[in-house]
């Protein structure tokens, strides 16, 4: 729950909802008290609006410069994506799709047997899991393991560093 | 002739290769960048050194720039992290008001002003102090909503927090610079007095 100061803060701000504005606006005119508070606030809003900004020094934008000019150029690593070629992408893999699965339906013998419907009889082949027990392949694919469980965790102590950074 | 180019317009022109369109946006934003920066450090000479490091990193990473923000929004995020970055690098002493030495620095300060009358200051000046006294994230706060027109959502981009918090901030930061602002006049009056 706000307390009345903060309510005529976001009377004053324009962040009350309509509901609440319609509220502060009875109370501004019934109660001296808020209206009181109010003007204050009021007051403290426009000057803190009106607050000088303060300028750096006279030579700063040349300082600013000479370093910037001193560095590479910034380079548009990723031009902007024109979304229109995404969608012609998009489409034309549809188009594919569409076309292939229409293609199959259309070759598909609707006639079937005469005992209905029948999956074809498909042989499935035999996988060969021998290479597991080559022990290089054990090796590499428990070395990657190690690789990405590293690149994880310093990726999260490094997530967590910068919002502890951010939160000061 | 570049004062009338939007900022996306200018940014365009950086990418393109002219440089010198960077001058502008410098121009433009020096005020703001430097007056937070300086909500984080109160010597001028380390909120320069932070308003140029921001300047040269918002040059350097300007391809990041997607848009989808403004692109104040963006620059105000820099401004944001880097002082952090840097305050930590010097390690330097950013006290709150409720620190013993804090008190003594406000206390020098009413009494460097004994000549002067409270009412030959005008309230913004005691404003500026204490804003000047609150912590940073809460300075820094006031000014992008304040000056920097900046909405809780784009200050909640800029900061990395949510827009709740952001608000839950603000209103903190209103409440401790009401706080502050009373502290300075309590100040003030003291020393009329005696």
């Amino acid at each position: 729950m706000m307390n009345m100061e903060d309510r005529i803060w976001d009377y004053i701000d324009g962040l009350s909802s309509p509901e609440e504005r319609a509220i502060m606006e009875r109370l501004l005119q019934s109660d001296p008290a808020v209206k009181s508070r109010y003007d204050e606030l009021l007051i403290l809003q426009q000057q803190l609006k009106a607050v000088e900004l303060d300028e750096p020094s006279m030579g700063f934008r040349n300082r600013v410069m000479e370093q910037v000019l001193a560095g590479p150029h910034p380079v548009a690593l990723k031009t902007r994506v024109d979304n229109r070629i995404i969608y012609i992408i998009a489409a034309f893999f549809v188009c594919t799709i569409g076309g292939m699965l229409a293609y199959t339906i259309y070759k598909m013998d609707w006639s079937g047997s005469a005992s209905g419907f029948e999956l074809p009889r498909v042989a499935l082949p035999v996988v060969n899991w021998s290479f597991l027990e080559n022990p290089s392949f054990t090796l590499f694919f428990l070395s990657m393991n190690v690789v990405l469980g590293l690149l994880l965790i310093d990726k999260i102590v490094t997530a967590r560093r910068k919002h502890a950074a951010e939160k000061g | 002739m570049r004062d009338n180019q939007t900022d996306l317009e200018l940014i365009d022109q950086v990418l393109a290769g002219t440089a010198s369109a960077f001058a502008e946006l410098v121009n433009r934003h020096q005020r703001y960048v430097f007056s937070l920066a300086l909500r984080f450090t109160k010597s001028r000479e380390d909120a320069e050194e932070i308003a140029q490091d921001c300047f040269v990193k918002a040059y350097r990473s300007m391809a990041a720039f997607q848009r989808t923000s403004k692109f104040t929004t963006w620059l105000y995020g820099i401004v944001y992290h880097t002082p952090m970055t840097f305050l930590r690098k010097k390690r330097l002493d950013v006290q709150s008001i409720d620190d013993e030495a804090t008190y003594v620095q406000v206390e020098d300060t009413a009494s460097d002003m004994k000549a002067s009358l409270v009412e030959e200051k005008s309230r913004a000046e005691y404003l500026e102090k204490a804003i000047g006294l609150l912590l940073p994230d809460d300075a820094v706060i006031l000014t992008l909503f304040y000056r920097g027109e900046q909405s809780l959502e784009e200050i909640a981009a800029a900061t990395g927090y949510e827009a709740n918090t952001v608000k839950v901030k603000l209103h903190r930061a209103r409440q401790r610079l009401r706080d502050k602002l009373e502290l300075i006049l309590k100040h003030e009056v003291k020393d009329l007095v005696r």
